[in-house]
C-alpha cells in the first residue's frame, strides 16, 4: 500500500490487473445496456420521427451557432492577442459512455468505457451537456474512473459569471449540491448567479459552466457566508461524457495578477 | 488440484460481479462482502487449496475494481483468509445460521481492518462497518448452500 502512494512503478501493476478487471466490468454492465436496448428496439415509429424530427432542428440552430462562434472566436482571439495572452478557447473533445456507477452509497464515482488506450490521462475534466461533471482518478487500459463534482472529497475553483468573484465549490456528497466555501460576507453573489469554472489551480479549463447558485445565507455568527449551488451537468442521468484534451492549461494571466481577496 | 482452481476462481469471478453490481440505492448499504464471503466458503471447506495467498491476489482485484489504494483489499483479506484457517475446525461443526454471526464478526473486522489501514494511508476511510457485516450475515446460509452444491456438482 505504501508502495502505490509512493512508488511510480505500481501503476504499471495497476493497469495489468485492469486487464484482468475489464469481463468483470463488462459483465455487471449488462443489465443496464440490456435495459437500454430494449429501449430502444420497443420505441415506437412514430415517436423516433418526432425525435429525428427534433434532432434535425435543434442541430440547425447549432449549425447557425457555430457560424455565430466561428466570427466571434477569430474577434475573440483577435482581442486576446491585443491583450498579450495565448490562451486559445478550443479544446479537443473525446465521447465516452458511462458503463458503471461505484456502488459505494459514500463516494460519486463513476466509471466511463475510455481508458489509458484511448489517450485518457488522471486529472483530465468530464463535461456533459450541461456542464462540468468531475474529472478523472483512476485509469485503466479500457475503462477509467471518474470523481464527480459532488463528491465530499472534491473542490473546484470557481468564478461568478456575472462579476468574477472567485470561490472554491465543494462536493456535499449529495448528487443536487455543491458548497462555496471561505466567501465573505460581503462577496457579491446572489441567488440564481452562474458559476462558471475559473482555470485556477490549472485542472480545469475555464469557462464551462458548472452550476447556479440556489441559497446564500449571511450568518452573523459565522466567519464566512454559507452558499450553496446546484450542479448544472446531470450527474445522476448523462448517459454520454465528454472528455476534454485541454492542450493550453495555462493560467488565465489577467486573473493570476489581481491581488487575493481578503 | 488444478481441477479445484476451474472451479473456485470462476465463483471469485461471480462474486467481483455482484461487488460491483448496480442496486438500488437502500440496498447498497447493506451490500454484502462478497468476496470476502466467498473466501471464507473456500478456506472453510477446503483449507489445503484455499489460503492467504487466493486472499491476497482476489484482494488485488478487489482493489483495481474499485480504485482503491493497491493492496488494501489484498492486506485485508489476506488477514481475513488467515483468521479463517484458525477457525475453520471450529466453524465446520457449526450450522450455517451460527456460521452467520461468526460471519458478522469475521466480515466486520475484515472491514475495520480495511478501514485503519486506509484511514492510516489516505488520512480518510470507508466507516461503513455494521451494516455491510450485517447483509453478509444475512445472504451466508444462501450463498454457502449455493457455493457448497456447486462444489459438490463439480467435485472439486
Amino acid at each position: 500500500m505504501l508502495a502505490d502512494q509512493y512508488l511510480a512503478p505500481i501503476a504499471s501493476v495497476r493497469s495489468t490487473l485492469g486487464y484482468l478487471i475489464v469481463p468483470v466490468q463488462w459483465v455487471s454492465s449488462i443489465p443496464g445496456r440490456l435495459g437500454l436496448w430494449a429501449e430502444e428496439s420497443a420505441m415506437s415509429h412514430s415517436s423516433l420521427l418526432e425525435d429525428n424530427n427534433r434532432l434535425r432542428l435543434e442541430s440547425l440552430v447549432l449549425k447557425q451557432k457555430v457560424q455565430q462562434m466561428i466570427a466571434l472566436r477569430a474577434e475573440n482571439n483577435r482581442f486576446r492577442e491585443l491583450l498579450n495572452t495565448s490562451e486559445q478557447l478550443d479544446d479537443k473533445i473525446l465521447v465516452a459512455e458511462l458503463i458503471g456507477v461505484d456502488p459505494d452509497p459514500y463516494t460519486h464515482h463513476i466509471i466511463i468505457n475510455k481508458g489509458a488506450s484511448h489517450g485518457v490521462f488522471v486529472g483530465q475534466p468530464i463535461l456533459d451537456a450541461q456542464g462540468l461533471m468531475g474529472q478523472v482518478i483512476d485509469v485503466l487500459p479500457y475503462t477509467s474512473r471518474v470523481l464527480l463534482v459532488a463528491d465530499s472529497n472534491h473542490a473546484i475553483p470557481v468564478q461568478v459569471n456575472r462579476n468574477g468573484v472567485r470561490a472554491i465549490a465543494v462536493g456535499s456528497g449529495r448528487l443536487d449540491e455543491l458548497n462555496l466555501i471561505y466567501v465573505p460576507d460581503t462577496a457579491d453573489i446572489k441567488v440564481g448567479d452562474e458559476l462558471v469554472s475559473s482555470g485556477l489551480g490549472s485542472r480545469y479549463p475555464k469557462g464551462y459552466p458548472l452550476g447556479e447558485i440556489i441559497k446564500v445565507e449571511h450568518d452573523p455568527g459565522q466567519p464566512f457566508a454559507y452558499v450553496k449551488a446546484k450542479p448544472s451537468a446531470y450527474l445522476d442521468r448523462s448517459r454520454y461524457v465528454l472528455l476534454v484534451f485541454s492542450m493550453e492549461s495555462e493560467l488565465p494571466k489577467a486573473v493570476a495578477i489581481q491581488e487575493p481577496e481578503s | 488440484m488444478m481441477r479445484a482452481y476451474v472451479v473456485i476462481l470462476p465463483t471469485f469471478f461471480v462474486a467481483l460481479v455482484l461487488a460491483v453490481f448496480p442496486m438500488a440505492d437502500l440496498l447498497n448499504y447493506i451490500r454484502p462482502e462478497w468476496v470476502a464471503m466467498t473466501l471464507i466458503f473456500w478456506v472453510l471447506v477446503s483449507p489445503n487449496k484455499a489460503g492467504i495467498f487466493l486472499g491476497f491476489s482476489m484482494g488485488l482485484l478487489l482493489d483495481v475494481l474499485h480504485g482503491d489504494t493497491l493492496g488494501l483489499n489484498a492486506l485485508s483479506l489476506s488477514i481475513l483468509a488467515y483468521l479463517c484457517m484458525l477457525l475453520q475446525s471450529r466453524m465446520r461443526l457449526y450450522n450455517t445460521v451460527q456460521q452467520g454471526f461468526l460471519i458478522f464478526v469475521l466480515i466486520g473486522l475484515y472491514l475495520l481492518i480495511r478501514f485503519w489501514s486506509e484511514s492510516i494511508i489516505t488520512g480518510q476511510g470507508k466507516s461503513a462497518l455494521l451494516w455491510p457485516s450485517v447483509g453478509s450475515a444475512l445472504v451466508w446460509p444462501l450463498w454457502y448452500g449455493l457455493l457448497f452444491s456447486v462444489r459438490r456438482y463439480f467435485r472439486a
